[in-house]
């Protein structure tokens, strides 16, 4: 009897916690989330799996780089949105019942600029209508959610000058975050983490280029 | 004894309500509603700018009736899931980057051999998930014989099975009425001859043309009343199942079919 009734309650707490989100989800529209599009550098979460080595990582110097970061740039094909916060159940039949959108109230091209100047202490030089450098371009700014967590994808798009003409190259950074309360400054902070990511390959990539090494 | 009983009387009241909620994510259209609509315009909501993974947890929570560590470990793993899978995904997405779902949305919805379930008054395929206001003030411009279909979708692509899959939850609603007049799910899978953007995109207009068409048979054939053939068929992708169901229609080598929870799916046969 114990047993018995020991599911019934486990069940009815299930039922419970669920009726509220049944209740949320009915609710067809939600404003949407305006991110605030302010950089803060966010320790990267999912750059390495979970079974490789640990390494230690020296963080790439750029001093003496000869290459400056000249222009930055939002090339974002859709510049208003950044993703969605989405409520779908997670089954063959699960569809997107209801959610928000991540809209970029701030300025993409700004919050670039302001990622790229977080390298300024590993020796990068910013230098606007220098005649050879690099120009960085923002790709993507991508959240969304999905199971417990949030996560996010931002591609950064670097052009460098060779002798052979001109080279793009691009970085992908991914992250994934605990979602507590899908909040528009969660989402802002998964983001960063992305841009922390594809900026710490960025930063590795132009050291190499500088050394000449890739 | 008592305790059970009542502990049993409330969980079959919870468990109706939460029935009751979920029954609105299938509602067929009444003969009336359908008609009374002339025409509708067709807004399409793609609010993804490019492919996500999501990798599944361990569903631990629900396993064990909720919680905050049972929450925490399933967020856990799915983390560390999700970053197991990213070179695998990573050179996909990059290859993708350039792949717009919404513009494919578009070049689809102008096909002239659509099948709808109304005559088409207008289309257009946005990124922003609509506000309440948003929402009141589209509708308030339609004229009164129109009603306004708005067509939440989202899509993601297995690099393994290169099976492209969009999940659509479809809304009818007709202006001066609160309450939407149909409600559907509707679920597409495509295989993708390669993963080449050329090849994806063609599959991404095949995607937007056979939704409307799943809604179209949903709309026109509101209830199984066992006259159709059953059938079974595998959805396809990371988490391989095999459906059973209502089949509402066959063409080469797929199947439009209704499951018991009212969503009806594009499968390969």
């Amino acid at each position: 009897m114990t047993i018995i009734h020991t599911i019934v309650e486990r069940a009815l707490v299930l039922v419970v916690l669920c009726l509220p989100l049944a209740g949320w989800a009915q609710m067809a529209f939600h404003d949407r989330k305006i991110l605030s599009m302010t950089y803060e550098e966010e320790a990267s979460s999912t750059q390495r799996g979970p079974n490789d080595p640990p390494t230690a990582v020296a963080p790439p110097s750029l001093g003496g780089c000869r290459l400056p970061v000249r222009k930055m740039e939002d090339i974002r094909s859709n510049k208003t949105s950044a993703g969605a916060w989405v409520f779908a159940l997670a089954t063959p039949s699960g569809v997107p019942l209801t959610g928000s959108s991540l809209t970029t109230g701030g300025d993409g091209q700004a919050w670039l600029a302001s990622a790229i100047a977080s390298l300024r202490p590993m020796g990068l030089m910013l230098q606007a209508g220098a005649a050879e450098g690099v120009d960085v371009q923002l790709r993507l700014a991508h959240a969304w959610s999905g199971g417990m967590n949030l996560h996010s994808h931002v591609v950064l798009q670097a052009v460098y000058p060779t002798p052979s003409g001109l080279q793009t190259r691009r970085y992908h950074g991914m992250a994934t975050k605990l979602n507590w309360v899908n909040g528009a400054g969660e989402f802002m902070t998964t983001l960063n983490m992305g841009m922390t990511d594809a900026l710490s390959a960025f930063a590795a990539d132009l050291q190499r280029m500088c050394k000449g090494e890739a | 004894m008592a305790s059970i009983r009542s502990a049993g009387a409330s969980l079959l009241l919870a468990l109706c309500a939460l029935t009751a909620g979920c029954a609105s994510f299938h509602k067929p259209l009444s003969a009336e509603d359908s008609s009374r609509i002339k025409a509708a315009r067709v807004t399409v909501v793609v609010p993804q700018e490019t492919f996500q993974f999501t990798a599944i947890g361990t569903q631990l929570t629900a396993a064990l009736g909720g919680g905050l560590i049972p929450a925490l470990i399933d967020a856990s793993v799915q983390k560390s899931r999700q970053a197991e899978m990213r070179a695998q995904v990573q050179p996909v997405l990059d290859k993708l980057l350039d792949v717009d779902f919404r513009e494919e949305a578009l070049v689809a919805l102008k096909r002239p051999d659509l099948t709808l379930p109304f005559a088409l008054a207008g289309t257009e395929v946005v990124s922003i998930m609509p506000g309440k206001s948003d929402h009141d003030a589209q509708l308030a411009s339609l004229p009164p014989e129109q009603a306004l279909m708005r067509l939440t979708m989202q899509y993601s692509i297995d690099p393994e099975s290169r099976v492209l899959t969009t999940r659509t939850y479809a809304n009818v609603w007709q202006p001066g009425q609160n309450e939407k007049s149909y409600a559907g799910s509707l679920v597409y899978q495509g295989l993708c001859e390669s993963l080449e953007p050329d090849s994806v995109r063609t599959q991404m207009r095949d995607a937007m043309a056979q939704t409307l068409r799943l809604a179209a048979l949903d709309i026109a054939h509101p209830a199984d009343q066992g006259q159709r053939a059953r059938g079974k068929h595998d959805f396809r992708g990371t988490h391989p199942v095999k459906l059973e169901g209502e089949v509402l229609a066959s063409d080469q080598g797929r199947v439009a079919m209704r499951t018991s929870d009212g969503a009806v799916f594009w499968l390969l046969k």
